[in-house]
Parts: C-alpha cells; sequence; structure tokens
C-alpha cells in the first residue's frame, strides 16, 4: 500500500498541465450537437497531436502506452484546468475503444483505434432496445448471414449522437435458436451504410443528442463482427465492464469540482430567510457529506486502478462504482435546487446551469444500467445471491 | 500509487485473522459478563504478545517497525470482532507516551500490563470508556491529549448503550502520566479518527457479511430471501458503503502517514463516511435478519451499538463533518 508518485507520473502531470495550458479550448462547447461534433473532434485531434490521446491506449494504435495510473491524472489536470467534457467521442474512447483492445482482431484495431483517437471517427452504441432495456440479453434485431455478409433489421434505441456518429458498436442477434445470451453478436456498424435510419429524440433537458436508430436490411460486411459470431455476450460484458469500471473516471472527477463549485455558491446563496445558504445547518451539513462522499468516491477509484493493475479487464465490482457514481450525482444536483431556490428556475443564468443540470442529472441513474440493474448485478455477482 | 495490502501485509494481516478467527469469534446471545470474562487481561496479554499495540510504533519506541498504513489493516479487521475500543486506548496511548518521552509507560502498554481506557464526549465531564479494568485513560482533544493514571478519575458509574463495554462518567483531577500539546495532539486525534475508521469500515463489512450469508440460507414463499430484490438491493447498497469506507479509511491512513497536505481533510472524511456505513449497515443487517434480528442471540444487534460508541470517538459524525467543510480543497 502507497501513495507514492514516480518521478514519470510527476513529469507526466507538470507535461499535462503546461501543455492544457497553452491547448485547452478558450470557447465554451456548443450546445448545438451538430456544432458540438466539429467543436469535440477538434480538441480530441489536438489532444492527438500534443501526445495526449489514448494515455493507456498501445502505442502500436496510435495511444501513449502509457498505464491507467496517467490515464487518470490526465483526467485529473483536464478536470482542474476546466476542459471541456469528451463529448460525442464518449463511446469511442470508454467503450468502444477499449473493448476493440481487449476483444478485437489486429486488422480491426489498427483500422478504428487510431481514428477515434485522432477525433475521425464518432462511434455510437446500439445497444438497448424498445423491448429490451433493462433485459438487454433479450435483444431482438436481427443479423442474418448472407454470404460474407450481416443483413440487420431491426431498431435500437437511447443512442447518444447517433445522428453524428460515423460507427455503431452494435449488438444483434444471429442466431435465434440459441438461447438468449448464445446467440449474439458484437460487430461494428457503418452508420452511413443504405437501410439505416436515424431519429433524434428530445429529453427531459431539452437536448436533443438521444436517437433510436432503425435498420431495415441495411448490409455489413461479415468482417466487422468482434470476437465470434454468438459470442458477443462475452464481448459485451467486456463492453460494460469497461462503461462501468473506468469509462466514468472523468465524470468523477468532473463531479468533485462540482461539489466544490457548489459549496462555494452556497456561501453566496441567500436563503428566502436571509441566510446564507451554507449557514443553513440541512444544507451545510448535506454539502460537507458530500465533500466526505467525493472523496470517497476518489479513494475508491484508486482502489479500483490498484486492482486494474494486476487484473486488466474490470469485473462486476464495477457496477459499485458506478451505482455510487449516479446517485452521488443526482444527489448532488437536488441539493443544488435547494442551494439556489427560485433562481435555479431562471434559464440562461449561472443558477439555471444548476437547474438544467438537476434536470439531465436523471439520466444518470438510467444510463448505462439502471440503478437497480446495478444492484442486481453487485448483488448477484459480486455478493452470490440468488438470482 | 497501490490501495490494495502487498504481499507481506497480507502474509502479516493472515496470521492475525486465523488468530482473531480462533480466539475473538463475534457470537450474540453471551452475557456481557461472560464475554468480558473472555476477553479480560489474559486475551489482552495474548494480543500485547502478538505485538499488535507497538504495531506501528519505530523499533526505537518499543514498537514493532509497522506504519499507520498496517494499523489501519488490523484495525479493519479489530472492527469485524468487535474487539474493545480499549485497543485505541492502548495503540494510542503508547504512541503518546513514547512521543512525550515516557518510554516506560509506552512500554508497559506495548507490552500489555498496563490497559488503558479511553474518554469521550464533548463535556468537561467526560464519558469513561473501558475503565473498569483500566490503568490509565486516554483523553485526546483536537488541542490537547493526555493520559492519566485511572485514579486520577473520580468515576461515577455508568451503564454504556452497548452492555459489552463498560462505562462510567469523570472528571480528571492531577497531573496526566504523560501529554501532548498543539499540532502533536491534533496529528494524535487525527490518527485515532483513521484506526476507528478503519475499525468502523470492517464493521460495516461484517454485517454486510452476515446480512448476505443469511439472505442466503433463509428461506421464504419457497426461496431464499436473497432472491427478492427488496432485499438483494439493500445488500448491493451495504456492498458500496463498505468498498467506500474501506478505500477511504485505506487512503486516509496512508495520507496521515505520509504527512500529505490532505491528511487532515483525509482523516475527517474517513471518520464521517466510515461511521456513517457502520452505522447504516448494522440496521439495514438487522431488517435483513427479520424478527430475527431484532433478538439478542443475532450479531447485527452488537454492532448497531458498537457502531454508535465509535461514531462519538475522536470526533463524532457532526464534528468531522464541520472540520471538513472547514478545511481548503485538497489539491
Amino acid at each position: 500500500m502507497d501513495l507514492d508518485v514516480t518521478q514519470e507520473e510527476r513529469e507526466f502531470r507538470a507535461r499535462i498541465r503546461e501543455w492544457l495550458h497553452a491547448n485547452k479550448p478558450k470557447e465554451k462547447r456548443p450546445h448545438d450537437a451538430r456544432e458540438a461534433l466539429a467543436f469535440d473532434r477538434e480538441w480530441q485531434r489536438r489532444q492527438f497531436d500534443g501526445g495526449f490521446a489514448g494515455v493507456n491506449w498501445p502505442k502500436a494504435f496510435g495511444g501513449a502506452g502509457l498505464s491507467t495510473i496517467e490515464q487518470f491524472v490526465w483526467h485529473e489536470e483536464a478536470a482542474r484546468a476546466d476542459c471541456p467534457d469528451v463529448g460525442v467521442n464518449f463511446v469511442g474512447l470508454n467503450h468502444a475503444g477499449p473493448t476493440l483492445i481487449t476483444c478485437a482482431s489486429d486488422a480491426q484495431c489498427e483500422f478504428h483505434l487510431p481514428k477515434i483517437l485522432r477525433g475521425e471517427s464518432v462511434w455510437c452504441q446500439g445497444f438497448s432496445e424498445p423491448g429490451a432495456g433493462s433485459d438487454l440479453a433479450s435483444l431482438s434485431t436481427r443479423g442474418v448471414i448472407e454470404g460474407d455478409e450481416i443483413v440487420v433489421t431491426g431498431q435500437k434505441i437511447w443512442t447518444s449522437y447517433g445522428h453524428v456518429a460515423k460507427y455503431q458498436e452494435l449488438l444483434v442477434r444471429t442466431d435465434t435458436d440459441l438461447p438468449k445470451h448464445g446467440g449474439i453478436t458484437w460487430m461494428i456498424a457503418d452508420m452511413e451504410a443504405p437501410g439505416v435510419e436515424v431519429r433524434t429524440i428530445r429529453n427531459m433537458g431539452g437536448g436533443d443528442e438521444f436517437c433510436e436508430v432503425f435498420y431495415d436490411e441495411a448490409r455489413f460486411p461479415l468482417a466487422n463482427v468482434v470476437g465470434e459470431l454468438n459470442a458477443g455476450w462475452t464481448v459485451t460484458r467486456a463492453t460494460l465492464g469497461f462503461e462501468r469500471g473506468t469509462a466514468f473516471t472523468a465524470t468523477q472527477i468532473r463531479l468533485s469540482r462540482r461539489v466544490e463549485d457548489l459549496i462555494a455558491a452556497a456561501a453566496e446563496a441567500t436563503l428566502p430567510n436571509g441566510k446564507r445558504a451554507i449557514a443553513d445547518d440541512h444544507i451545510g451539513y448535506e454539502l460537507a457529506r458530500m465533500r466526505a462522499e467525493v472523496r470517497a468516491m476518489r479513494a475508491m477509484t484508486l482502489a479500483n486502478m490498484s486492482r486494474l493493475l494486476h487484473h486488466p479487464q474490470p469485473g462486476p465490482e464495477g457496477s459499485m462504482l458506478k451505482l455510487y457514481v449516479s446517485e452521488l450525482s443526482q444527489r448532488v444536483n437536488r441539493l443544488a435546487m435547494d442551494v439556489f431556490g427560485a433562481a435555479a428556475l431562471e434559464r440562461g443564468t449561472g443558477a439555471g446551469e444548476w437547474g438544467a443540470g438537476f434536470l439531465v442529472s436523471h439520466a444518470s441513474t438510467i444510463g448505462g444500467g439502471t440503478s437497480e440493474i446495478q444492484r442486481n448485478i453487485i448483488g448477484e455477482r459480486v455478493l452470490g445471491l440468488p438470482r | 500509487m497501490n490501495l490494495l495490502p502487498d504481499a507481506e501485509q497480507t502474509q502479516l494481516l493472515d496470521a492475525a485473522v486465523d488468530f482473531l478467527r480462533k480466539e475473538a469469534p463475534v457470537s450474540g446471545g453471551e452475557t456481557p459478563e461472560a464475554f468480558r470474562a473472555r476477553m479480560g487481561r489474559p486475551f489482552w496479554s495474548r494480543l500485547a504478545g502478538l505485538g499488535w499495540i507497538g504495531l506501528g510504533l519505530s523499533e526505537a519506541q518499543g514498537g514493532v517497525g509497522y506504519t499507520l498504513a498496517e494499523e489501519a489493516l488490523f484495525f479493519r479487521e479489530f472492527g469485524r470482532h468487535l474487539l474493545t475500543p480499549a485497543i485505541v486506548g492502548a495503540v494510542l496511548g503508547a504512541r503518546l507516551a513514547a512521543e512525550a518521552g515516557a518510554s516506560d509507560l509506552a512500554a508497559a502498554i506495548i507490552g500489555g500490563e498496563a490497559l488503558v481506557g479511553v474518554a469521550f464526549g464533548e463535556a468537561d465531564e467526560r464519558y469513561l470508556l473501558e475503565i473498569e479494568d483500566a490503568d490509565y485513560v486516554l483523553d485526546v482533544r483536537p488541542d490537547a491529549a493526555a493520559l492519566f493514571p485511572a485514579a486520577a478519575f473520580t468515576a461515577a458509574p455508568a451503564r454504556c448503550l452497548d452492555d459489552r463495554l463498560s462505562m462510567a462518567r469523570g472528571k480528571a483531577s492531577g497531573a496526566p502520566s504523560a501529554k501532548l500539546t498543539g499540532p502533536a495532539a491534533a496529528a494524535l486525534f487525527d490518527r485515532g479518527a483513521v484506526l476507528c475508521a478503519a475499525m468502523l469500515a470492517g464493521m460495516a463489512e461484517a454485517t454486510r457479511d452476515v446480512a448476505v450469508d443469511y439472505a442466503k440460507t433463509r428461506r421464504q414463499f419457497g426461496v431464499a430471501i436473497g432472491s427478492f430484490q427488496a432485499v438483494k438491493h439493500k445488500c448491493a447498497d451495504m456492498a458500496v458503503r463498505c468498498e467506500a469506507a474501506t478505500s477511504m479509511a485505506f487512503y486516509a491512513a496512508l495520507a496521515v502517514r505520509d504527512g500529505l497536505p490532505s491528511a487532515a481533510f483525509d482523516a475527517s472524511a474517513a471518520k464521517a463516511f466510515a461511521a456513517e456505513a457502520a452505522i447504516e449497515n448494522a440496521s439495514v443487517s438487522v431488517q435483513v435478519h427479520g424478527g430475527m434480528g431484532f433478538t439478542e442471540q443475532m450479531t447485527p444487534q452488537l454492532y448497531v451499538k458498537r457502531a454508535r460508541v465509535i461514531d462519538q470517538l475522536f470526533g463524532d459524525r457532526r464534528t468531522r463533518l464541520a472540520k471538513l467543510l472547514a478545511e481548503p480543497q485538497p489539491a
């Protein structure tokens, strides 16, 4: 057990700090998804040129070839410098990329990974369906093998940035006779292929980056299958492991920052009774608790990383971190509504930003597997309780 | 950076866990008198003989030469096994004596000849824990820490909510046998918080484990109750609290040991968080056990009581959270 920082890590941090100071985007990330696309890609490209894209990805595929610790340092420094979020590149960088590194062929990795790191190809997820949400393995979008092609027919939903993405990590049922987990294949879909249609869905926060995707006999090369045909559930577990184990590292660090911002805001905000929000017993107590909670979250992340150094593929334990972060994030946003009171209701102001954030925070306990599903996973796969 | 025990620490710990499993099993349904008889001076001597009291003191101080990290690993197990908080009194008392230059006193505590009770509570008249058999009383406040001879207290007997612990009320009169002030006292106060945090994390884990075991075996409606989401999800939440509390306690142990700028912040975060986890898990564990959980025969009730006691030592949640809010944000 140690918190030692190696000389390399120290130098790496200093290098990031210096680089971010000179290179981080000066303007704010645009709200409009299509404008945000250009912004995110440009920012990703700049990180790549600076040598900071895919810090823990293999060098052979364009990464920096460093450890998860250095990747964590990057996220910490990026949050500290108030850099924009990865935005449209989330799935490529945090889901698809790590899955390809673990499960894909060299040819697939060589083709896709550098493009993700350079911000050239945006990815989206094609897992959930209208009839297969929490019960993901019951998905019914069909993939029929015809010669050297897969012909896909069906529908996916909750596909963030589906309307701007070039590629999709797509789950299809390639064998209907096998048990439900058995007939699934994980494949790469080109979103521009004929027969693929994307429609946006407005979410409760007013954003429209959320999409549904329709496939009408869309044809993809059989070579786009990742892992074995019908063995997609194993690949999916890897993807979800990354999603729950490591993908939210940046989110967690941002959440710590958000708690600090809220504490600072509560020292300024006035309650209807004339008191400063932070002087209110309930609010003060909750803010202090959240400070302890985000600190514990960081420690949990470090413990998780310590485990990953020995076992590189995240296991079901990742669900504990995911559940913790989602619930905490939502509570922080709820408390913000009490801190700002009436002011949170006025859109377009600083306090109103918190109001908008509160709306969006409802997604945190649903996306990436609901909190209820995380609790099932923890109960069954971590604690060994019966199904 | 590594937040998990290394090979040497694991080996050290395995031996301790072995001993505790054999010699200090936690069982409900034992009278407080029988329990106290079993855990009295002879047990204490064996524990001291294993080098546990001086574990984190340097060899020059008469200790074994490990650090707060190893102490935290041990205290997590002490918490699981509900070892008396007198162990906190002894470990910190020995440190106080050693740092104050009272090396004979330190040696007596390390050797298990001198037993140390713990003073707590906010008032001038302090509550005294495990003083019944004690030779000394450790009284640590954020600005002053002292080791008094037990006789210095004119103690009025009191009964503790946790009836496996002896308690009294009293005020010290006369000079302490050893004392620390200023930053040295504050450091001891935070060190105590870290040890208690580790203890509380271990308690949270123990109540999670018995609840999960019970949920796997207790059958209703023809199935194990752990198959019901209403029960399963409670267990999952317990597991998450454990993971966070333990990680935070270990992180704080390392931060305090290494004297990081965030040490005080981390000690407070660890103590407040672990107390919350232990308190919550203990009560949830009772609930998972249903009617049985309410009986004296089962173990969760022991943790319900003990968690409330340890919360009060070295700064309760309110005190720690107030401190936390006053600290600058760690860099």
